[in-house]
C-alpha cells in the first residue's frame, strides 16, 4: 500500500500551509464479523469494510471522498472519528496517533473533529428543543462557562448557520430539512472543531436547499479554516465543494488527486465510469456524451474479487487484474494516484 | 414515497406565537406537550374517568356500605334489594362488598404485577440492547427461556408450596410476565444506540451514562409507559384466569376471578352474580388499553402524516 | 384544451385534495398537460410538490378518501371516476407503471418468471407455457443475462439495479402504451441508474410507448424526456421543451432549481440556492406559491395566483407575472445569489403556518429585536 500524498495543488487553499497535515490516515481497515445464524451466533467471517486505505487532509482543505453504496466511505469516516474502532492502520490528527486510545484519551481530540450525519431526521434526538440539542457539546466540554456564556454562544452558533435564535425553544421537527441539517451543522461548530467529517451532507434534502448548505459549508470554511472531509456520492456536489477527490470502490481507493486532476483527466476506468455515468441538467451535453455503461452490480464485500477488485465490470481486464492487485501510485502524466494496471486518459467533451 | 410531508397540527392559536417577532424565551417542556396530547385523546380521557371511578370505588365504598366482605349474615342466595343490592352469595356474604373487596385485590395485584414487569424487562432489555456482544446473547436466550417454561404448572407448584396469598399470586405472575417488555426495550435501544443522534452524542464525547439518562431513556419512556398500562391489563385478566381455575388466589384474600369462580355455576339461575365481576374485569381491561394508546400518541412528537 | 391525433394522455384542470383530521390539503391543483406517443415527459419538483400525486391520479391509485376533479382522458376513455374493474382493465395492459423501490413491487415467494407470466397472462388468454415465453423475452428485452435461467429465481437473488429491471420487464410485458416511472432510479447508485434509464430509452424506441417520468433530478430530465413540466406547491410552474427550460428557464422557481445544481461551468462560483421552506398545501400563500421565497416577488404576485402563460416557442409556458424580466442563463440566477452567513430563517412551521411572515430575515435585524426584548423582561 502506498501512502498516497500528494503535491500541493493548484487549487488547494490559499491558508493550507505545506507543513504538518492535519489528518494523516494510513493503511486503514475496519472489518466487521459475520455472524452466522444458530442459538449462539458465532463469527463465520470478516468483512473489510475498509481495507487499507491512506490519504491526508489539511487545515482549511476538503477533500471528498466519492463511491458508490457499500464502498466503505461513510465507514472511513466514522472509523477517522474512532466512532467505529479501527481493525488496524493508523490516522494521526495533529501528529497524534488515535487508533487504540481509550474514549477519555479521546475525549480532548473530540473537540477538534466533529461529523455532521447525513439524515437531518435521524441525527437529532426528537424530544429536545434546538436550544437542547446546540447546548449538549458546551454542556459536556464547557460545563464551567456558565449558563449565560452558553446561551450567548448557542445564539451566535444558530445565527451563524442561518437559523434564527428567537426561535431555538422549538423541536426540530418544526424545521424543514434544510434548516434541521443547519441545526445539526450548529451543533457540529459548537467546540470550533478543526475537522468536520461530512456524511452525505446533502443527500437527504431536497435540489433547491442543497445548494443553501452547500453555500454554507463554502462560507464556513473560509471563515474558520475548516478542514472537511466529504463524504458523498453525488460526483457533482463533490466536484463542486472538494479541492481533492479520493474515490472508492469496495473498500479501497482507486483514485485520488486534486480536482482537476480526477474530473479532468481520470485514469482509473471506475472514476471514468462514474463520471460519465452522472447525469447533468444539460440536454444538450447529455444528448452529445458518450456515456460508458457498466455491466452488473457491485460485488459483495464479503468475498471481493482477486487482484484488482474492479475487474469484474472492467472493460479493460485482463489476467494481470486478477492475479495481481495494482497499487495506488502515480501512474499518467500529471503522476496523480491511480489503482490500475492500464491507466489511461479517456479523451473526453469536456 | 417522495411526496411525503411530515405535518404536525397546528398548535392551540394562544400558545403558538403568531409571527417570528415573539421571543419564547419559555421553554415549552415536553412532559406539557405530552399532557396537552393526552388530555385532547377522547377515548383515553373517557376510559380515565371510568377506571378512577373504579379505584375510587374499591378504595372509599367500603367506609360507606352497610356491610363488609367478613359478614356471613345475609341468607343463601339472597335476590337482590334495598338490603343487598347485588344480593348475597351461596355463604350469605354481601356481593357487593365482595365485589368490592376483590376488585381492591384484583388491582393491587395487576399494579405489582406490571411494576415487576416493567423493572425487569426495562433493565434487562435495555443492558442487553446497550452492551450487545455474549451479555445480550445470554439474555436473550433466557427470555427464549422462560417463554417455553409451562407457567401454569410452576405457578401451580408455587400455590402448593407456599400457599396463595394475593402478593404470592403477583409475584408468581410477575415473574412470567417481563419477557415481552424485556424484548421491546432491547429492540429500541438496539436501534436507539444505533441512532445518529446518539452517534452525534458520542462524537461529541458523551460518556455511556449520559447517552443512557439523556438519549436513550427519554426515548423510551413512551414505550415504557404503555407497556406498563397494557402489562396492568393483562394481568388483570391473568389474575381472574388463575384463580378462576383454583390456582391463583384463596381465602381469606379474594379476588374477582375467585368471585365469578365461586359463582359462575349460578349464571342461569342468578346471572348477576357472575356478570357484575365479569363486567367490571372487562372495565378495567378495556380502560387501561385505551389510556395506554392515548399515551402513545402522546408521546409521538411526529404526530400525524398526510400524503400529499 | 383539443385533443389532436396522436394524444395518448389527455390531462384537463386535474384537481386532488385529500381531507384530513387539519384541513384539506390541497395536493394538486388545476394541473392540464397531453402526452403524444412515444414522447418522454419529466415531471420535476421537490417534496411536496404534488408530482407523484398527479401520477398516482392517472393510475387511478389515489385512496378512496382522495377527491378527484377536473379529467384524464387516456385514448378515449375518462379515467376520474372509473370503476375499479375497468381501471384494473387499463393498469398493467396499456399503461404500467414503475415504483421507486424494485423491492415492494415484486412478491418476494414467486419466482420472477412466475410473476411476469401472471401479469401477462391477466391481461392475455394464453397457456402458461407461451406466457413463460413471454417472460423470458421481456427480461431480454431490459438486457437480463441468460434470461431463461433467471427467471426461474426469485427476487432477493437479483441485485438492486436487476430487481429495478424485473420491475420494468413486468411493466412493459403487455405492451404498454404507457409508462409512468415515479422516481424509478432514486434507489440506485450511479453507475446502475444509467443502466436503467438506458433501457428505458430503448424500450420506448423499440415500443413507441410514452413515457412519463417523474424525478426530482434535474439530470435525468435532462437526459432522457423531451418535455418538462416543473411542478411547486401542487401546480405546474412552467412546462416546455427541455431545451427551451433549461436554457432560458422563464420561472423563478426553475431558475433557482437550475441555479441550485453544481454544473462544471459554475466551478468556483456561488451556487444560487432558493431561500426558505415550500409552502404547506394546507396552507397555500393566497397568490404565487411560490411568492414568499421569490427575489422577483410585487405586491401584485400576491394578489391571485397567476395563469399559465406562453413565454416562448413550441409550448413554452410559465405561471410567473414577471416571466420577460428573466433574461435567461447567468443574468437571473444572480437574482437568487446572497450570503448565507448574515441572514437567518425562520422554521418552516411557522412560515408554512403563516405565507406572510418573513422567511429570511438580517441577523442584525433579530440580534437587535432579541437585545430589547431581553432588556423589556428583566
Amino acid at each position: 500500500m502506498t501512502t498516497a500524498k500528494t503535491s500541493p495543488s493548484d487549487t488547494a487553499p490559499a491558508g493550507a500551509d505545506t507543513g504538518q497535515p492535519l489528518l494523516e490516515v494510513n493503511d486503514l481497515v475496519k472489518s466487521f464479523p459475520v455472524r452466522g445464524k444458530g442459538i449462539i451466533p458465532r463469527t463465520v467471517g470478516q468483512v473489510q469494510a475498509v481495507a487499507g486505505i491512506s490519504f491526508d487532509l489539511r487545515a482549511g482543505e476538503t477533500l471528498g471522498l466519492v463511491g458508490e453504496s457499500g464502498c466503505g466511505k461513510s465507514t472511513t469516516g466514522r472509523a477517522i472519528l474512532q466512532l467505529h474502532r479501527p481493525t488496524s492502520g493508523s490516522v494521526r490528527f495533529e501528529g497524534r496517533e488515535l487508533v487504540g486510545q481509550t474514549a477519555r484519551q479521546l475525549r480532548a481530540v473530540r473537540r477538534d473533529m466533529q461529523i455532521v450525519f447525513q439524515d437531518p431526521y435521524a441525527s437529532l434526538n426528537p424530544r429536545w428543543t434546538v436550544n437542547s440539542v446546540v447546548r449538549e457539546p458546551l454542556e459536556i466540554h464547557h460545563s464551567s462557562w456558565g449558563d449565560k456564556r452558553i446561551q450567548s454562544k448557542v445564539n451566535n452558533l444558530l445565527e451563524l448557520v442561518g437559523l434564527n435564535p428567537e426561535h431555538r425553544n422549538r423541536f426540530p421537527h418544526e424545521f424543514s430539512g434544510g434548516q434541521r441539517q443547519r441545526i445539526g451543522i450548529a451543533r457540529a461548530l459548537a467546540l470550533e472543531p478543526k475537522l468536520l467529517v461530512l456524511d452525505e451532507p446533502v443527500s437527504a434534502l431536497d435540489v433547491s436547499v442543497q445548494a443553501g448548505v452547500v453555500n454554507l459549508l463554502e462560507e464556513l470554511q473560509q471563515r474558520l479554516n475548516l478542514a472537511y472531509l466529504f463524504v458523498a456520492h453525488d460526483l457533482s456536489i463533490v466536484r463542486h465543494i472538494s479541492h481533492r477527490i479520493a474515490v472508492m470502490y469496495l473498500g479501497k481507493i482507486v483514485e485520488i488527486g486534486t480536482r482537476d486532476e480526477v474530473y479532468g483527466r481520470a485514469t482509473h476506468p471506475y472514476t471514468q465510469a462514474l463520471l460519465s455515468a452522472a447525469p447533468l441538467p444539460d440536454p444538450k451535453a447529455e444528448r452529445e456524451r458518450q456515456r460508458i455503461v457498466l455491466t452488473g452490480d457491485v460485488p459483495s464485500p464479503v468475498n471481493p474479487p482477486s487482484g484488482c477488485r474492479f475487474r469484474t465490470r472492467c472493460w479493460k481486464a485482463q489476467d494481470i487484474c486478477a492475479s495481481e492487485e495494482p497499487k495506488l501510485e502515480a501512474r499518467g502524466e500529471d503522476g496523480h494516484l491511480s489503482a490500475c494496471h492500464f491507466p489511461e486518459v479517456r479523451p473526453r467533451e469536456s | 414515497m417522495a411526496d411525503t410531508v411530515t405535518k404536525t397540527t397546528p398548535d392551540d392559536p394562544d400558545t403558538t406565537p403568531r409571527a417570528g417577532h415573539e421571543f419564547d424565551t419559555e421553554a415549552r417542556k415536553q412532559w406539557k406537550i405530552v399532557l396537552r396530547r393526552f388530555l385532547r385523546h377522547r377515548m383515553a380521557m373517557i376510559s380515565l374517568s371510568v377506571l378512577v371511578l373504579i379505584v375510587l370505588a374499591a378504595i372509599v365504598l367500603p367506609w360507606f356500605l352497610q356491610y363488609d366482605h367478613t359478614y356471613t349474615g345475609g341468607g343463601r342466595y339472597e335476590d337482590p334489594g334495598p338490603d343487598h343490592p347485588l344480593g348475597t352469595d351461596n355463604l350469605g356474604r354481601d356481593m357487593l362488598a365482595m365485589l368490592v373487596r376483590g376488585t381492591q385485590f384484583s388491582l393491587l395485584i395487576a399494579v405489582v404485577v406490571a411494576a415487576m414487569a416493567t423493572v425487569i424487562g426495562v433493565t434487562l432489555g435495555a443492558v442487553a440492547g446497550l452492551l450487545g456482544g455474549w451479555v445480550d446473547t445470554l439474555f436473550m436466550r433466557l427470555v427464549d427461556l422462560w417463554l417455553i417454561i409451562p407457567q401454569l404448572a410452576l405457578v401451580a407448584l408455587a400455590a402448593s408450596a407456599f400457599g396463595s396469598s394475593w402478593y404470592l399470586v403477583a409475584i408468581a405472575l410477575g415473574l412470567f410476565s417481563w419477557m415481552s417488555v424485556a424484548r421491546i426495550n432491547r429492540g429500541l435501544t438496539l436501534s436507539l444506540a444505533n441512532q445518529e443522534f446518539v452517534e452525534a452524542a458520542r462524537a461529541m464525547g458523551a460518556s455511556n451514562t449520559r447517552i443512557v439518562v439523556k438519549h436513550i431513556l427519554p426515548n423510551l419512556t413512551g414505550v415504557i409507559t404503555v407497556n406498563a398500562t397494557l402489562a396492568v391489563a393483562t394481568a388483570v385478566l391473568a389474575e381472574a384466569a388463575l384463580s378462576f381455575i383454583g390456582l391463583g388466589v384463596n381465602i381469606p384474600d379474594t379476588s374477582l376471578g375467585l368471585i365469578i369462580n365461586n359463582n359462575y355455576a349460578q349464571l342461569e339461575l342468578r346471572p348477576w352474580l357472575f356478570w357484575a365481576p365479569f363486567l367490571v374485569i372487562v372495565l378495567i381491561s378495556l380502560t387501561v388499553n385505551f389510556i395506554g394508546d392515548g399515551i402513545r400518541d402522546a408521546f409521538d412528537p411526529k404526530q400525524t402524516k398526510v400524503r400529499a | 384544451m383539443t385533443t389532436t391525433a396522436g394524444d395518448l394522455l389527455t390531462v384537463d384542470n386535474l384537481t386532488v385534495e385529500f381531507p384530513t383530521d387539519d384541513g384539506v390539503v390541497r395536493a394538486v391543483r388545476g394541473v392540464s398537460f397531453t402526452l403524444r406517443q412515444g414522447e418522454v415527459l419529466g415531471v420535476v419538483g421537490e417534496s411536496g410538490s404534488g408530482k407523484s400525486v398527479s401520477s398516482m391520479a392517472v393510475m387511478g391509485l389515489l385512496p378512496r378518501s382522495a377527491r378527484i376533479g377536473g379529467s384524464i382522458r387516456f385514448r378515449d376513455t375518462e379515467i376520474v371516476g372509473l370503476g375499479q374493474r375497468q381501471l384494473e382493465k387499463l393498469r398493467g395492459n396499456d399503461i404500467a407503471m414503475i415504483f421507486q423501490d424494485p423491492m415492494t413491487s415484486l412478491n418476494p415467494v414467486y419466482t420472477v418468471g412466475w410473476q411476469l407470466s401472471e401479469a401477462y397472462r391477466a391481461h392475455h388468454k394464453v397457456s402458461k407455457k407461451v406466457a413463460w415465453a413471454k417472460a423470458v423475452e421481456a427480461l431480454e428485452l431490459v438486457g437480463i443475462p441468460q434470461p431463461d435461467r433467471r427467471a426461474a429465481q426469485f427476487p432477493h437473488e437479483f441485485s438492486g439495479g436487476m430487481r429495478q429491471r424485473v420491475v420494468i420487464a413486468m411493466a412493459i410485458i403487455n405492451d404498454p402504451t404507457l409508462i409512468i416511472a415515479d422516481e424509478p432510479t432514486t434507489a440506485l447508485d450511479v453507475t446502475v441508474q444509467a443502466q436503467v434509464l438506458e433501457t428505458l430509452l430503448r424500450i420506448r424506441d423499440e415500443t413507441s410507448a410514452a413515457i412519463m417520468i417523474i424525478t426530482h433530478d434535474l439530470g435525468v430530465v435532462a437526459g432522457m424526456a423531451d418535455r418538462v413540466q416543473v411542478m411547486y406547491g401542487g401546480t405546474v410552474v412552467e412546462s416546455g421543451q427541455v431545451d427551451a427550460v433549461f436554457e432560458r428557464p422563464r420561472m423563478p422557481y426553475t431558475v433557482g432549481l437550475l441555479g441550485s445544481i453544481p454544473h462544471p461551468d459554475l466551478l468556483g462560483k456561488r451556487l444560487t440556492p432558493i431561500k426558505g421552506a415550500p409552502p404547506s398545501l394546507m396552507n397555500l400563500p393566497p397568490g404565487c406559491a411560490f411568492a414568499p421565497r421569490c427575489p422577483l416577488a410585487g405586491p401584485e404576485c400576491d394578489e391571485a395566483e397567476p395563469e399559465l402563460v406562453t413565454v416562448g416557442v413550441s409550448g413554452h409556458t410559465s405561471r410567473c407575472l414577471k416571466w420577460d424580466e428573466l433574461g435567461g442563463g447567468d443574468d437571473s440566477r444572480d437574482l437568487f445569489e446572497h450570503e448565507e452567513i448574515g441572514s437567518v430563517e425562520n422554521p418552516a412551521s411557522l412560515t408554512q403556518a403563516d405565507p406572510e411572515l418573513a422567511v429570511v430575515e438580517d441577523a442584525a435585524e433579530v440580534e437587535q429585536r432579541m437585545a430589547r426584548e431581553e432588556g423589556s423582561t428583566p
